[in-house]
């Protein structure tokens, strides 16, 4: 490397000041100065402040991170930390130094080339970067596979309608003659064909439940790409052309006509940007407001009474005031003010329950427990709401009684019994269920009904204690305890679940019944349920002198425990409880819950869905406020969500002049160059093939993208292949894979589940300014193997070259370069210059030629 | 001559040592005595195993899957496959065994002492302390369920090693076991579907209803005979402790097996190399042969001790030898180079580092600098196969790549980005111990031109192959020595480094959408390559070179090492494989 310092600047003629900043900007040290600047910025924006408070440093626990980004000073992602004033000015006055140092101090020769082309390298590297992260735009958008037209053959019926193939998708279509019901009931990414013609090949499938308003009910299946094998299934029947009466035919519903189309993408939302967006209640188009400013990384509540506070965790209270105005003319709400006041990053709506403000009956008790090994737990419960009147798995429970009889009713209620008879027969048994007998219910043993001599058996199967009903039934009952029982008679084997209220008992016959539900009990075999309503702690309260108190229900013993706030009640020798408050009018409120740090999802992406903001809509003089859920897509139905794209749930306002407003806080969005569509997806597998959960038996995943092309057949372009490292081109724009549809077991009763493959994740971005950004790499690069590796040869090469000449002009005693005095002559070291194998005159040969160069 | 004697007498040396280990790996990984003492369990370990979409041998298989039960200790000193087999066979052996790892230290000791009051004696609360083993009985205890609840709700400190025992707990189900046993490949199909069909285990041929499943009934069905009766008895047989008969079953299951699908039967060799490598404890114990070579180097850099010299390089060429082996076993065993995850990437990047070394070394014979960069590669390697050795966070297990790494710039990027690694922190040894020789008062000596300049002038010095007078031409300062070694080290990592980063930028433009997206990872590569541009500069300026260019190189690795460590572990990026 050369030495700058050795080259004086040529610019004594130059003013002063001008000098002064041309010395700057050809000091070395001030090079230094901003390369360690750049060092600490870099540092501290990526990895924040960051210091061990353990010995294991292999243990992320054992590091203190502080995200200085993220401090509410700053809110920057790391794209914009490293777009800041600060950051440009700091690499505009490093290229400007490089330059300047570059021209002023090494001179262009052979020998300092690689130092040249080092520099203009990341020169041009600097100013490829700047085209590049001006023009950056960077994205991404789910492209779905297909939807499912539902078009009637028939005049004067309902108009065609279209809904995206995803499982648990459905819609209620009126026509004449009643409703219609459609839910897309199953889809298979690769259903094996069986017809001979194309045995062996696989077609993306979709089976449609139909309800018509006759309550017949059949399932379409649809195969893509194959119409002439769309048939009908009739449940508990099979394939319709099969059955008597269908001469053949493969349809059962002529009158409906359904096709697998494709569900075309038109925009992409744009990566960490935030909008919100607004429509009148009866649109389906969104008009949208980019919000400018808003945090990203701290809670910004408005109010305490807002929220709910994360337990232990201070909250921060501090408006923001973010004007966010229109900037579509079609916006519903261009006449109001619309203003960000509140913003929580990690929170979900919960309603909370209060002992106090409420107005009518809503009994409520607020218990402290201590446990001497398990510490501490606050409990509310509320004892008219079957999902909040137990806690700790059941074993604490609050009841309300409206006078002594029901008190003394509850009492008798230790114990869970089942009572089961054969009318026939005039047999009847009543056996206690324990918790032994709900532990291993896979296994339980058949037990006979005494008197029928074996041809009767039964077993418990399982337990549904307190199960909420959507409404309270003529008897006013809000809950219904429930004992599955499996029945072996000499005729079938069933399971009936046994309700404590008798009419609400039900018969499972077999597998085909569940698909229909349920059906009356079998009168043959009567079972009766009485739950253990006493919990080993139940609060009972009620109203006048009945007050409050405990029944303890522990160990075998019923015992009662009267309740006074902040008197501790001894359980037994491990727990002891306190009443903190009770009313027998308290109320709910929802709010959004400001989730705990520690329990919060490492994951930026599923973290962010949990994302709200608060909205304040001045309209006339009147202010509205609400707190809006982030959604990462803005879809304009249900129709598109899953449980990876997250949710659609727009926020409805109505204002006082009855206008209906439609809000959703989401990312802003950017309208695609043409629309692209998903003509095929698949998984490719390693040895074994796909299993769902294992990441690591995935090899690829292949998107068949086609873009729209009027010039093009069809409409199209021929479908482009995209894959993991393979993106596709098209209009200025890169189309990635990105992220995919993954198979899901289902969640809950009713969950569908899904095979997946019904959409494909697309990352879109446009890469302006990459090929100056390679080209200054390059350069560099080569400048640097010049600078190290072919420099000290060349310049061996010059100095070899220089006192050959010397030698051979007498300028030299020694012959050049062979240390030939030093191999065969003696004490010639004297003659060499104690730091370099260079003697004396050869060091003056060399000099006197470097300034010639000059 | 005795140089040359020395040579062998170093490597002699240090293949003893490692033959020790190696007799000590495979000696630890055979039955102690009894009905296991007795078993074939080569034949039952080079059966194919397939999970997460790879074919592993079942002892691999067996390895991996038990550490998540009892960390990483040995049932009963139990081989892996014994016990996995045993508990699935003869799960109520283990119910009162100490089979169930407790990793955390305080809940170890609330755990100790509940159950010393509870009446176990203290010998057994030692025993715990020191292993952390536990029983499923135990664990079962009312009191001790009530605990585990408590630490289940401290999702901070102490709800992830509760997960962990509940894995545990969960894994040791003979049901799970034996489910997860997928032994059993796909019948040939057409269009080579068995690929990407799934294997089976053996409880699948005992279909629970009458319907028999279908990948099972395209086995044909006098196979599928045998193959019913073949495992009854070898399980019959295994209750029994009946060791000539299991091994009966063990090879004619293992022949059944290749005979359903011979096509997709893995090879036997590579089933055994997986196995050996796995028992040699993947070789990183090496990192004892490469000390011992930085014992005997370090003497003839402090000494000039020729004898040490040879010693020390003799046990480096074993120990790289050996290093070698353990990354083309790996390399044969998985089917890819190894460089793509943690494990990999550092036992990978410290064995570039000892092949630049070996290449250097060639170069610089005959300048005063021979031998350092054997030197520092080897502290390198030693300190690297000592972590993949000790810490289990560096996952030795062999998996499949993520997707997104089949790509040709996996390995030129990767490998370029791990090589300027190796090479940083082969300057740091340079550099520190320039440090020290400076703190011991050694003069501010230093390079007077760059890393391949100072090797030429080193070789023109004569300093080790003096004039005819026996006298060196020049006497070369240590301290000259070493700032031109960490020179020639830093130059080489420079550069790469530099060009790893660029590739790393192209690599990323094509797959995640951009060539730069300031992933933590990237931006402290570039940090890296900052320090050493400070460094290349700051020499220009100051008048004591060697001290700020050994200070700097330093850093240089720490800000490496950063990047490696904390970046991998703590902060979660795009890069985290690696």
């Amino acid at each position: 490397m050369p030495n700058p310092t050795n080259t004086p600047a040529r610019s004594a003629s130059l003013p002063a000041p001008v000098r002064w900043v041309l010395d700057l900007f050809s000091s070395v040290w001030f090079g230094i100065f901003l390369m360690t600047v750049l060092f600490f910025y870099c540092s501290i924006g990526s990895a924040g402040l960051f210091y061990p408070i353990g010995l294991n440093i292999f243990r992320g626990e054992n590091w203190h991170i502080e995200f200085v980004r993220q401090w509410p000073m700053f809110e920057l992602t790391e794209f914009e930390w490293f777009h800041t004033l600060f950051f440009d000015l700091n690499i505009a006055l490093l290229c400007l130094n490089i330059a300047v140092t570059t021209v002023r101090r090494i001179r262009l020769s052979w020998l300092n080339a690689g130092v040249w082309m080092i520099h203009a390298g990341i020169i041009i590297l600097c100013v490829g970067s700047v085209i590049y992260f001006a023009k950056k735009v960077e994205g991404d958008a789910p492209v779905f596979r297909r939807s499912v037209r539902i078009a009637w053959t028939g005049e004067g019926t309902a108009r065609p309608v279209s809904i995206p193939a995803l499982p648990g998708n459905r819609v209620e279509v009126p026509a004449p003659g009643g409703v219609y019901v459609f839910e897309i009931a199953s889809i298979d990414p690769a259903w094996p064909i069986q017809s001979e013609e194309n045995k062996g090949k696989n077609a993306f499938s979709v089976s449609i439940g139909v309800t018509r308003p006759d309550g017949e009910r059949y399932i379409r299946q649809l195969l893509d790409g194959y119409p002439q094998y769309t048939e009908d299934v009739i449940p508990g029947k099979g394939r319709f052309k099969k059955q008597e009466g269908s001469e053949g035919k493969a349809i059962f519903d002529e009158k409906i006509a359904m096709e697998l189309t494709l569900e075309p993408q038109d925009r992409f939302w744009i990566k960490d940007s935030w909008a919100l967006l607004s429509r009148a209640a009866d649109a389906r188009a969104w008009h949208e407001r980019p919000i400018k400013g808003l945090p990203r990384y701290n809670d910004y509540v408005p109010d305490p009474s807002d929220v709910w506070a994360a337990p232990g965790e201070p909250m921060r209270v501090q408006p923001l005031n973010i004007a966010v105005p229109s900037i579509d003319a079609d916006d519903p709400l261009r006449d109001a003010q619309v203003r960000v006041t509140g913003f929580l990053r990690y929170a979900i709506p919960q309603t909370q329950t209060l002992t106090t403000g409420g107005a009518s009956l809503y009994p409520v008790v607020d218990m402290d427990f201590e446990n001497a090994t398990a510490g501490g737990q606050r409990v509310t419960l509320a004892a008219l709401d079957p999902s909040a009147n137990t806690a700790a798995q059941g074993l604490v429970a609050f009841r309300w009684v409206n006078d002594a009889e029901a008190l003394t009713r509850l009492r008798a209620a230790a114990k869970r019994t089942l009572t089961v008879g054969i009318p026939a027969l005039n047999v009847r048994e009543t056996v206690e269920v324990s918790a032994d007998d709900l532990k291993d219910v896979d296994a339980a043993p058949w037990r006979d009904v005494p008197g029928t001599e074996g041809k009767y058996a039964y077993r418990i199967k399982g337990v549904a204690d307190n199960l909420a009903m959507p409404a309270p039934d003529e008897s006013g009952n809000t809950s219904v305890w429930i004992l599955m029982v499996e029945f072996r008679t000499p005729e079938k084997t069933f399971t009936r679940f046994v309700a404590d209220i008798p009419g609400r008992s039900r018969d499972v016959d077999s597998v085909a019944d569940q698909a229909h539900g349920m059906s009356a009990p079998d009168p043959s075999i009567a079972a009766e349920y009485t739950p253990a309503l006493l919990a080993p702690v139940t609060i009972v309260a009620g109203p006048g002198d009945l007050g409050i108190r405990a029944i303890l229900n522990v160990g075998g013993d019923v015992r009662e425990e009267p309740l006074k706030p902040n008197q501790e009640v001894r359980v037994n020798e491990m727990l002891t409880m306190r009443l903190r408050d009770w009313s027998p009018s308290g109320r709910t409120e929802e709010r959004p819950t400001i989730v705990p740090k520690a329990q919060r999802d490492a994951d930026v992406d599923r973290a962010s869905l949990l994302t709200m903001c608060k909205v304040e809509i001045t309209r006339a003089g009147k202010t509205t406020a609400r707190w809006l859920p982030f959604h990462r897509y803005a879809f304009t139905d249900d129709g598109h969500t899953d449980a990876s794209l997250g949710r659609f749930m727009p926020t409805k306002v109505t204002f006082d002049d009855g206008r209906e407003v439609e809000l959703l806080f989401s990312r802003q969005s950017m309208a695609l160059p043409t629309r692209v569509a998903l003509m095929d997806f698949a998984v490719t597998s390693h040895v074994g093939g796909f299993e769902p959960g294992k990441m690591g038996s995935i090899r690829d995943w292949t998107s068949m993208l086609a873009f729209e092309d009027p010039a093009a057949p069809g409409g199209w372009t021929p479908a482009k292949s995209m894959s993991t490292n393979d993106p596709v081109s098209y209009k200025g724009f890169w189309y990635f894979q990105s992220f995919w549809d993954a198979p899901r077991m289902p969640r809950f009763q009713g969950d569908p589940g899904s095979n997946g493959l019904n959409y494909t994740g697309v990352g879109i971005g446009n890469r302006e300014g990459v090929y100056t950004q390679l080209a200054g790499c390059c350069i560099s690069v080569a400048g640097m193997i010049y600078a190290f590796y072919y420099k000290p040869i060349l310049r061996r090469r010059m100095k070899q070259q220089a006192l050959t000449e010397a030698a051979s002009a007498g300028r030299l005693k020694t012959h050049p370069g062979s240390n030939g005095a030093a191999r065969n002559g003696s004490g010639a070291h004297g003659d060499r210059d104690a730091g370099s194998m260079v003697t004396q005159d050869e060091r003056s040969v060399l000099l006197g030629r470097k300034e010639a160069g000059r | 001559m005795r140089g040359a004697a020395y040579w062998v007498l170093g490597a002699f040396l240090a293949a003893t040592i490692a033959a020790l280990a190696a007799w000590g790996s495979l000696r630890a990984a055979e039955a102690p005595s009894g009905f296991a003492a007795k078993l074939d369990l080569r034949a039952l370990e080079s059966l194919a195993v397939h999970t997460d979409g790879r074919l592993n041998s079942f002892e691999s298989f067996a390895r991996y899957t038990l550490k998540f039960v009892s960390g990483p200790h040995r049932i009963n000193g139990q081989p892996p496959v014994y016990s996995y087999m045993d508990m699935m066979v003869r799960p109520d052996a283990y119910e009162s065994a100490d089979i169930v790892w407790i990793k955390n230290k305080t809940m170890r000791q609330d755990l100790a002492r509940a159950l010393t009051q509870a009446g176990q004696d203290a010998a057994w609360a030692e025993r715990f302390m020191k292993t952390g083993l536990i029983s499923p009985t135990l664990l079962q205890q009312p009191g001790v369920q009530a605990m585990i609840d408590n630490w289940s709700r401290d999702l901070i400190k102490t709800a992830k090693f509760v997960d962990q025992i509940q894995g545990a707990m969960h894994l040791r189900d003979p049901r799970l076991l034996s489910s997860q046993l997928r032994v059993i490949p796909p019948p040939p199909m057409d269009a080579g579907r068995d690929r990407s069909t799934p294997w089976l285990s053996p409880n699948e041929l005992y279909p629970q209803d009458a319907t028999t499943p279908e990948l099972v009934e395209n086995i044909p069905p006098e196979l599928q005979s045998r193959l019913r009766a073949t495992w009854s008895a070898l399980i019959a047989a295994w209750r029994a402790e009946d060791a000539p008969k299991v091994n009966a079953a063990i090879a004619e299951l293992s022949s059944e097996l290749h005979e359903v699908n011979q096509g997709l039967y893995p090879k036997l060799e590579r089933l055994n190399a997986e196995s050996t490598y796995f028992k040699l404890n993947h070789l990183t114990w090496v990192w004892v042969l490469y000390f011992v070579a930085v014992v005997f180097l370090l003497m003839s850099v402090a000494y000039k001790w020729e004898a040490a010299r040879s010693l020390g390089m003799g046990a480096f060429s074993v120990a790289f030898l050996l290093h070698t082996g353990a990354v083309m076993l790996r390399w044969y065993v998985s089917g890819r180079w190894p460089n793509s995850n943690m494990f990999e990437a550092v036992t990978t990047s410290v064995w570039f580092g000892a092949v630049l070394a070996f290449a250097i070394e060639i170069v610089a014979r005959r300048t005063a600098m021979r031998n350092l960069f054997a030197l520092t590669a080897a502290v390198a390697s030693g300190a690297a196969l000592m972590s993949a050795h000790y810490l289990p966070q560096l996952d030795a297990n062999i998996r499949n790549m993520m997707p997104v790494l089949h790509d040709i710039w996996l390995y030129i990027h990767t490998n370029v980005i791990i090589a300027s690694y190796a090479l940083i922190a082969m300057a740091a040894v340079t550099a520190g111990l320039y440090l020290v020789g400076r703190f011991f008062g050694a003069p501010a000596s230093y390079a007077r031109l760059g890393g391949t300049d100072a090797v030429m002038d080193l070789a023109d010095s004569g300093a080790v192959t003096p004039a005819a007078d026996g006298k060196p031409l020049r006497k070369v300062p240590l301290g000259e020595v070493l700032d031109g070694a960490t020179l020639v080290l830093m130059e080489m990592s420079f550069v790469l480094l530099w060009a790893g980063i660029v590739m790393g930028a192209i690599w990323a433009d094509h797959s995640w959408g951009r060539p730069w997206g300031w992933d933590p990872k990237e931006v402290f590569a570039l940090n890296t390559f900052l320090v050493f541009l400070v460094l290349i500069h700051v020499r220009l300026k100051v008048r004591d070179k060697g001290l700020w260019t050994a200070v700097l190189a330093v850093i240089g690795c720490a800000v490496m090492l950063f990047n490696w460590i904390v970046i991998n572990f703590v902060i979660s990026g795009l890069h985290s494989y690696a």
